[in-house]
């Protein structure tokens, strides 16, 4: 008998430990790890991200190819004749008004995320999905700055962009949104920040209120992208003289 | 014997620490994430999506144009009518027409009840976020082009409250505040009266608040000049 002892002890503790393993890992890949989601999906999304943004930038450079060759076609036309060229320089100027050119200059770059500590009680909570006013008051400071040009994650700001809460997801240009918000302006930077980060200000109070993180970055080149809708006015008609 | 059950032992040990700090590893919150950013990757591959399909219709739209144009036996007066509804088009777009059409006007006053015992005054009063806010709805509803106190607001036109007075394309305005909005006047009037709308919190404390359906709404033109000093045009899109 005691010549198997040492082995029925190894025998017991291997056992022992397998079971500590087993535990271990059942305790690891658990059916639901506190509401948490494994990277590999989150990933997998990334990448599709990656994948429609890049289609985008494709679909986009078509867009400004025709656009490209649409303008030729017009100011080769319009050469020689002193009516038609004026026209072709104020249709880019209005184009410009309307927003509907890409364009770029000196500015900010905004970024605006939600608390890193969340309320998390199994629902999904965006402090500044939930208080979207903060952007629309946001939108109006940059624009009492002076600024010229502004987007928010991508969507140009235009006389009839709205910011409204559809369901789940802030709408702008209504397009769904999620935060970070990445909030671009032209304008004089100095004075942009300086409206921005006045004390009580508007960026004061996110970050003190709201506990947002606010990043405000000056930069001599910010691009901003045109507005991405066909615009058609339904109602509104020229008054006749 | 003995010794090597306990060298045996030792290693088991040894083996079971390793495991255990491996699987360890394998919990560390690095491969896990919330669900926020799931629904934050989904929200944002779903806008990108959009996006894709509106630049398609502008693809068309530009095909559309270019065929106009394109055509070599068009001729000069084709081609400059063509040119000045385009420009049109835009100088509506950007502001500098004046328009009219159906829609709604909208007044916003200050209260005049009386302030309860305490009571912050501004409760009572009109500020610039609630201007925002019911702007905010008659685009999110609609409107084409929308005036406030005759001055048309244009894409960088400021609403900021300053003491008494709020400006609006750098002049000056104070109460009452006139909003006018060409559009789609059933849907913006129905969104401005219903019980959750910004303009029903205002009456509820108290404001003046005011909807008007009209047939022949004017909206004028932006009086400044289109003149941009800090952005020019560029070939690239950012995002």
């Amino acid at each position: 008998m005691k010549k198997y002892g040492g082995i029925i002890l190894v025998g017991f503790l291997a056992l022992l430990i397998g079971l500590v393993i087993s535990i271990q890992i059942s305790t690891t890949q658990g059916a639901d790890p506190g509401g948490l989601i494994p990277l590999a999906k989150a990933q997998g999304y990334v990448a599709e991200l990656k994948k429609v943004r890049a289609d985008k930038e494709v679909i986009l450079e078509e867009l400004n190819a025709l656009e490209q060759q649409l303008e030729d076609i017009k100011k080769s036309k319009a050469e020689g004749d002193v009516v038609s060229e004026q026209m072709v320089a104020d249709l880019e100027k209005y184009k410009m008004a309307a927003g509907v050119l890409d364009v770029k200059g000196p500015g900010v770059e905004v970024t605006i995320d939600d608390p890193v500590v969340e309320v998390l009680d199994g629902e999904k909570y965006s402090v500044i999905m939930y208080n979207y006013e903060l952007l629309l008051g946001f939108v109006n400071k940059l624009k009492d700055a002076g600024a010229e040009a502004i987007s928010i994650n991508g969507q140009r700001i235009i006389t009839t962009t709205e910011i409204s809460l559809a369901g789940e997801n802030v709408n702008i240009n209504g397009v769904p949104t999620a935060p970070p918000y990445i909030i671009k302006a032209i304008g004089n930077p100095d004075t942009i920040e300086a409206t921005l980060t006045i004390r009580f200000g508007i960026v004061e109070q996110m970050k003190s209120r709201y506990s947002l993180s606010v990043e405000i970055i000056k930069s001599e080149e910010v691009s901003i992208p045109r507005y991405s809708n066909v615009i058609a006015y339904r109602y509104a008609k020229p008054v006749k003289e | 014997m003995k010794k090597n059950v306990i060298i045996i032992f030792v290693i088991c040990i040894i083996v079971g620490f390793f495991i255990s700090v491996s699987a360890k590893l394998v919990d560390g919150q690095h491969l896990f994430v919330s669900p926020n950013v799931i629904n934050d990757l989904q929200t944002t591959i779903a806008s990108e999506k959009t996006e894709i399909a509106s630049i398609y219709k502008l693809i068309d739209v530009q095909r559309q144009e270019l065929a106009k144009y394109k055509d070599t036996y068009i001729s000069d007066s084709t081609f400059s009518a063509q040119l000045s509804k385009e420009l049109e088009s835009y100088k509506i777009f950007g502001g500098a027409i004046d328009l009219e059409g159906e829609g709604v006007s909208v007044i916003i006053d200050d209260g005049t009840r009386e302030l309860l015992d305490g009571e912050d005054p501004n409760n009572v009063l009109v500020h610039d976020a609630d201007l925002l806010m019911v702007l905010n709805e008659l685009k999110a509803n609609g409107a084409e082009a929308i005036s406030v106190n005759g001055q048309r607001l244009v894409n960088s036109s400021e609403i900021a409250c300053s003491g008494y007075s709020v400006r609006i394309n750098r002049k000056f305005y104070a109460r009452p505040f006139r909003i006018e909005a060409i559009g789609d006047s059933k849907r913006m009037a129905a969104s401005m009266v219903a019980p959750e709308s910004y303009g029903a919190l205002l009456k509820e404390y108290g404001l003046t608040f005011e909807v008007k359906i009209s047939d022949n709404i004017k909206i004028p033109k932006f009086s400044e000049g289109f003149n941009y000093k800090y952005m020019v045009k560029s070939n690239k899109g950012g995002n």
